[in-house]
């Protein structure tokens, strides 16, 4: 009884939300594109599909979205001579980047917090240099402050319109205050709340990756590996080219699943899953690098010939833009049912299942991680090996350049995940791509 | 004599150094209190600060929540959207009045994080510990708010990584609204708060640093900068007050502060120039009554060389005078210029055999050289010689000898010791009308005494009178002239029989008596 209710009240919804939307309709189909793995599903058992919501919203054109960054710089002892420098060069070439109209900020931290230069327009663009030559090199590592103090001068100008973001650069271990990869990953979950994003940069051998992987990965930042300071200006000027690509945030999606319709999981990130409904939130999409999102959904049974909604998707985010709007949309995943083996497996939608794969692929790297980090090197090894042969597989079957470079990553992890004089290394680049992957962008 | 002066003008210079020193320690470690009290009492002032700010925190943080709108008990997708968009905010419990779970929906799915939200906070919700055994914030200002004071609270309890809080309220309709606070992102505006006061950060680095601890003794915030090795360091601790009790806040404060060091340098420094002050007083002092020592000595020792020389055209001198005197009558005018002469070449050679044995002293090479003999004829022999000018200044000579039991003594010495005492009465008991010898012998000894009437020796300066070179320095040295070494000499003749010359107290004058032991041993070498 109350399921019938509820199935006709998400309808109503679907449609009212539909109709509302109906002028920018178009837009929004074009930005939101909803697949199935397979939009034929074999009849009489239940089956696992995969529910593919790939974002791309495009720049309006000649428009870039402000940005509020805090630049938040370790200065502990071990950032003394070229990391220093080399680091104080790249955020002088990044903030050369921006515009009178973008806000920054400039935080060093050691035992103790220093905000260098408050969060401010670069109209003033000397002061904002000058903050960035003062760097010293201090004492030792209080990382948590640093992004948290980093975090309150990006909120002080805190404007939906604009990509406010964190960006940490840091060569060692957080040894003041909260330290756990935990703990930080709270923090960015908390940050990512309010819009703001942590992309951290580790820069040498001597960081906390999983630490900084989980920062940059629950608060929707960027993480990157710089092993060397020579490095760096070509990182920022990355990064900050991220933050200046930003078309879309707060994006927020909605799946709703029809009764005999289960959500399993959703692949790579964090989600919420509440009875049937799952939601996902996206801190930013980035021009023409379409976001995805991939949910395991076990379909009902169903007979031969029939159709059946499966979910109702609907979602919102903020077009970036010189009027900026709040998007809207809905829409239905419909399935229908087939005895016809050949039939569903011609039904087949490669994207989906080339992203699927490149999910799966990179869970199975994860675990290869965690055995490598238990010591037992040789089952990391042959697990790696396995995925490679596994990607290799998918990679031919689907034409995938992306699949195949993911499989060429892991065959090089395979070999190198033995070499105990380069684990640090290794291991920092492989959570980098970890990150990359379970982010689901496309390049 | 020179040794003691010395001493004393070293006292002189120590003492008052010495204390001034203890003054000045005393004062340093007075100063060091006082300094200790004014640091430790900023340091809790600083501390009281801290937590007032955390306190802050809490309110504002309080007060967002007593602002939210209040939604229905049953509205699930309100509730989760408030916990998915508040960043302060982890999740949310709703319970009725009767213990009911309204939020989350047990029946109809939960997501694992509300799942393990239930599983942490069972017991609570369970034992309806909530709004009754709370922690309480008493700055919470509820004016504004519909809910009365006493519905709202907070309460702190313990899971995985430590102190966790729940805001809780009633709504209208008596249900329980449980807010979990994520607990890193208080940590984080609290650090925000904490290391952004205006100078905050940066004004406690001169004095030493904050450290806020959890309940674990990690380290959660720290301010300025950690002492440098050596430094000492005294420490203030605060439990953060409720709902954060278990919170601990220390401060870590230099001592050793500049201006202690500051302070004991000038101290240092002061007591430095006070000393070099005393010291150059005492070395010009003694210098200048060195120089009357050395001068006088100077002139001993000018005279004992010119001394053998005199000695023996003088012997000659009074031979022939002594022999001339003989041969004249009593009655002759003559007589009276020869006895002169031969007192004042008595007088002379006295002079001279003073300062010949003075010098043999110094070069410790003073002996006498005991014969057996009667005391009591050597003192008539000086007596005689003494007796022209004597009775010249009208001094009258009484003799009461009674020694005239042989022993062993040297003659010329004993001579020489009653000769400077008689000499001294000659020079200094002009007004005294008698001089009173007398000897005596009883047992083992034999006494001599030489009392005058003049003015005597000043109360405390006995044994002055006996020291080398003092003369003393009042009317009674006036416009007599002497070396300073008779009774020195005399007293050391004394002690070379194994005897002694004393100065006796007497009413009127001065009685001095010779002691000498007459057990025929009385003799050195």
């Amino acid at each position: 009884m109350s399921e019938k209710l509820n199935v006709s009240w998400v309808g109503i919804a679907l449609s009212l939300i539909v109709a509302a939307c109906a002028p920018t309709a178009d837009a929004s189909r074009e930005a939101v594109n909803i697949t199935l793995s397979q939009p034929v599903i074999l009849a009489g058992a239940p089956q696992t599909v995969y529910l593919k919501v790939g974002l791309n919203v495009e720049r309006e054109r000649d428009y870039r979205a402000p940005v509020n960054v805090a630049i938040v710089i370790d200065r502990s002892g071990s950032m003394q001579g070229e990391k220093l420098l080399r680091a104080k060069e790249a955020a002088r070439l990044a903030v050369n980047r921006l515009h009178p109209d973008d806000i920054v900020s400039v935080i060093a931290y050691d035992d103790t917090v220093r905000i260098l230069l408050p969060a401010t327009k670069v109209a003033d663009r000397t002061s904002v240099l000058a903050a960035i030559e003062s760097l010293q090199p201090g004492g030792s590592t209080a990382l948590f402050a640093g992004v948290s103090v980093g975090a309150a001068e990006v909120r002080k100008f805190l404007d939906r319109e604009r990509v406010n973001r964190v960006v940490l650069l840091s060569d060692g271990l957080a040894n003041v205050g909260p330290d756990s990869p935990a703990e930080l990953g709270a923090l960015g979950a908390s940050l990512k709340k309010e819009g703001v994003a942590v992309s951290t940069i580790g820069l040498g051998l001597g960081y906390n990756e999983d630490l900084m992987a989980r920062l940059a990965g629950r608060s929707d930042g960027n993480h990157t590996f710089v092993e060397h300071p020579r490095d760096l200006a070509r990182i920022f000027d990355a990064e900050f080219g991220d933050a200046m690509s930003v078309t879309a945030q707060d994006v927020l999606v909605r799946i709703e699943c029809s009764p005999g319709t289960r959500p399993v999981r959703v692949l790579g990130r964090d989600a919420e899953i509440t009875g049937r409904v799952v939601t996902v939130s996206v801190n930013q999409l980035y021009d023409a690098r379409e976001q995805y999102i991939l949910i395991e959904l076990e379909a009902p049974i169903g007979v031969n010939g029939e159709a059946k909604r499966l979910a109702g998707v609907s979602w919102s985010y903020l077009r970036m833009g010189s009027t900026p709007v709040t998007e809207r949309g809905a829409q239905w995943v419909e399935a229908s049912y087939s005895g016809d083996d050949d039939l569903v497996v011609a039904s087949e939608v490669a994207d989906v299942m080339v992203a699927v794969v490149e999910q799966i692929a990179t869970e199975q790297n994860r675990l290869a991680l965690d055995l490598r980090d238990q010591g037992r090197i040789e089952e990391a090894q042959s697990l790696l090996i396995m995925n490679t042969a596994f990607v290799k597989d998918k990679a031919d079957l689907y034409g995938s350049q992306t699949l195949s470079e993911v499989a060429m990553e892991n065959e090089a992890d395979a070999q190198n995940i033995v070499n105990q004089e380069e684990w640090n290394a290794q291991r920092k680049s492989m959570k980098e791509k970890q990150l990359k992957r379970s982010q689901q962008r496309k390049q | 004599m020179s040794r003691r002066l010395t001493a004393l003008l070293v006292l002189i210079v120590v003492l008052p150094t010495g204390l001034l020193a203890w003054l000045a320690i005393r004062g340093v470690r007075d100063e060091r209190g006082r300094v200790a009290g004014q640091l430790r009492a900023a340091a809790e002032s600083r501390l009281a600060d801290v937590d007032a700010k955390i306190q802050r925190v809490l309110d504002d943080r309080a007060r967002l929540l007593l602002e939210m709108d209040v939604l229905s008990a049953g509205d699930t997708d309100g509730w989760r959207e408030f916990a998915r968009t508040t960043p302060v905010v982890t999740q949310v419990a709703v319970q009725a009045a009767d213990g009911r779970l309204l939020h989350p929906p047990l029946e109809s799915g939960l997501s694992d994080a509300e799942r393990d939200f239930l599983l942490r906070i069972r017991q609570i919700l369970v034992g309806r510990l909530l709004g009754s055994q709370v922690e309480r914030i008493g700055t919470v200002d509820t004016q504004q708010v519909s809910p009365p004071a006493a519905d709202n609270g907070w309460y702190a309890w313990y899971w995985d990584t430590g102190l966790h809080l729940i805001f809780w309220r009633r709504d209208p309709t008596n249900n329980l609204i449980a807010v979990e606070l994520d607990r890193v992102r208080l940590l984080a505006d609290l650090l925000v708060e904490l290391s952004t006061e205006p100078g905050g950060a940066e004004s406690s680095i001169s004095w030493g640093r904050i450290v806020l601890e959890d309940s674990q003794g990690r380290v959660i915030f720290q301010s300025g900068a950690a002492a440098t090795q050596g430094t000492p360091v005294d420490t203030v601790e605060r439990r953060l007050s409720p709902p954060l009790g278990a919170w601990n806040l220390r401060a870590e404060y230099w001592t050793g502060g500049m201006v202690g060091a500051l302070g004991s340098f000038l101290r240092v420094a002061g007591l430095v120039v006070v000393a070099a002050v005393l010291a150059g007083l005492a070395f010009v002092f003694h210098r200048e009554s060195s120089r009357e020592l050395r001068e006088a000595s100077e002139r001993v020792g000018f005279v004992n060389q010119v001394s053998h020389e005199l000695r023996t055209p003088l012997t000659n001198i009074r031979l022939y005078a002594e022999l001339l005197q003989r041969r004249l009558d009593d009655g002759d005018e003559n007589k009276s210029y020869l006895d002169i002469i031969v007192a004042e070449s008595g007088r002379l050679s006295r002079l001279i055999g003073n300062v010949l044995s003075f010098a043999r002293r110094n070069r410790g090479a003073l002996t006498i050289h005991p014969v057996e003999g009667c005391v009591d004829d050597t003192l008539r022999s000086v007596v005689d010689q003494f007796r022209p000018s004597l009775e010249g200044k009208g001094i009258e000579i009484s003799l009461d000898l009674a020694a005239s039991r042989p022993f062993r003594f040297d003659p010329d010495a004993v001579e020489q010791v009653v000769g400077n005492l008689l000499s001294n009465v000659e020079k200094y008991a002009g007004g005294g009308k008698t001089v009173e010898i007398a000897s005596r012998q009883s047992g083992m000894k034999t006494v001599v005494r030489v009392a005058d009437h003049g003015p005597g020796i000043p109360a405390g300066r006995e044994e002055a009178v006996f020291e080398p070179f003092v003369r003393l320095s009042d009317r009674l040295t006036e416009g007599v002239s002497g070396t300073g070494i008779g009774l020195a000499i005399a007293r050391e003749l004394a002690r070379l029989h194994g005897g002694e010359l004393r100065l006796l107290a007497t009413e009127v004058g001065a009685c001095f008596e010779l002691e000498l032991p007459d057990d025929g041993q009385g003799g050195s070498a």
